[in-house]
């Protein structure tokens, strides 16, 4: 069940994260990549912020801070700077296509980690 | 897996003629980029399952948006504001609201759900929205090769989701 939901939850989250590069093609001609990518985390965290408040959630433990803060650069800061400057040279179908190595990276990723097994599926 | 691949690169290849000059850069910049995807996705797991899906995002999101506006602001980035149009202010509103926020928290609850490579596989519904709402907001091109590589990758992630339990990490 939770598998189920789980693979659910990601489709939905990579249809709006497909839209965001429509969103991005009308933007990248008049702002660069740090200014279109400080709108998406930067505007994204102000609105989160209220509700995590709000809701009371559990934050990450202060041993974790670290690593959750270079996480955040990492992923939000130094990918989406480099989404960003890709979609002013291709076209949004391109470019999204291309982001679709991520299962197999992360496949391999994991089994490099020892995350998960490699299986034959 | 490779079947989802092996449609990603039937469709970028037999597409090439049809790409903008240059394509390639972005191309080659956006594969080099999920690799950072790919590391986030495997390593977040247990930053995830000591706090919430909800702290995570938020803190994590916080870190790389705020070193991303001292950035723009230091670069002069936000003097284009004036330029800026409803089309413009539609857009970071989306970027913001849903692109960032939303798309984001979703990413880190199916991450607390099932394995990261079940959740990243379905970074391929990513090209079939774009292309989508690319063709009928920007008028770009929806070729039969990307409908065909997005048919295969939807393939994959159906083989890689329907597995025993027991398989997940």
């Amino acid at each position: 069940m939770n598998e189920r939901a789980g693979v659910s939850i990601a489709i939905l989250s990579s249809s709006l994260g497909g839209l965001a590069a429509v969103a991005t093609r009308f933007i990248v001609e008049v702002a660069d990549p740090v200014t279109i990518a400080a709108f998406r985390f930067g505007g994204g965290a102000l609105l989160l912020l209220p509700i995590a408040f709000l809701a009371g959630c559990r934050w990450p433990p202060r041993r974790d801070w670290p690593g959750t803060a270079l996480l955040g650069l990492m992923f939000f800061a130094l990918f989406f700077i480099v989404y960003n400057l890709a979609l002013a040279y291709t076209t949004v179908a391109r470019a999204t296509l291309a982001l679709s190595t991520l299962p197999l990276l992360t496949m391999l990723v994991a089994a490099m980690l020892r995350a998960e097994p490699l299986t034959a599926r | 897996m490779l079947i989802a691949m092996g449609g990603v690169a039937l469709a970028l290849l037999t597409g090439l003629g049809g790409a903008p000059d240059g394509a390639w850069r972005g191309d080659l910049l956006m594969a080099g980029g999920t690799l950072a995807m790919a590391f986030y996705n495997v390593w977040s797991r247990p930053f995830i399952a000591r706090s919430s899906p909800l702290g995570f995002v938020t803190a994590s999101m916080a870190a790389g948006g705020g070193a991303l506006v001292l950035a723009a602001f230091a670069r002069g980035g936000f003097d284009v504001l004036p330029a800026f149009g409803m089309p413009q202010w539609l857009a970071a509103a989306y970027l913001g609201a849903l692109g960032g926020a939303a798309a984001f928290y979703l990413w880190i609850l199916a991450l607390r759900l099932t394995t990261p490579t079940r959740v990243a596989s379905t970074m391929a519904v990513n090209p079939l929205a774009a292309s989508a709402g690319a063709a009928l907001v920007l008028g770009e091109p929806f070729g039969l090769n990307v409908l065909v590589g997005i048919v295969a990758v939807f393939l994959g992630i159906w083989i890689a989701s329907t597995t025993a339990g027991s398989q997940a990490a």
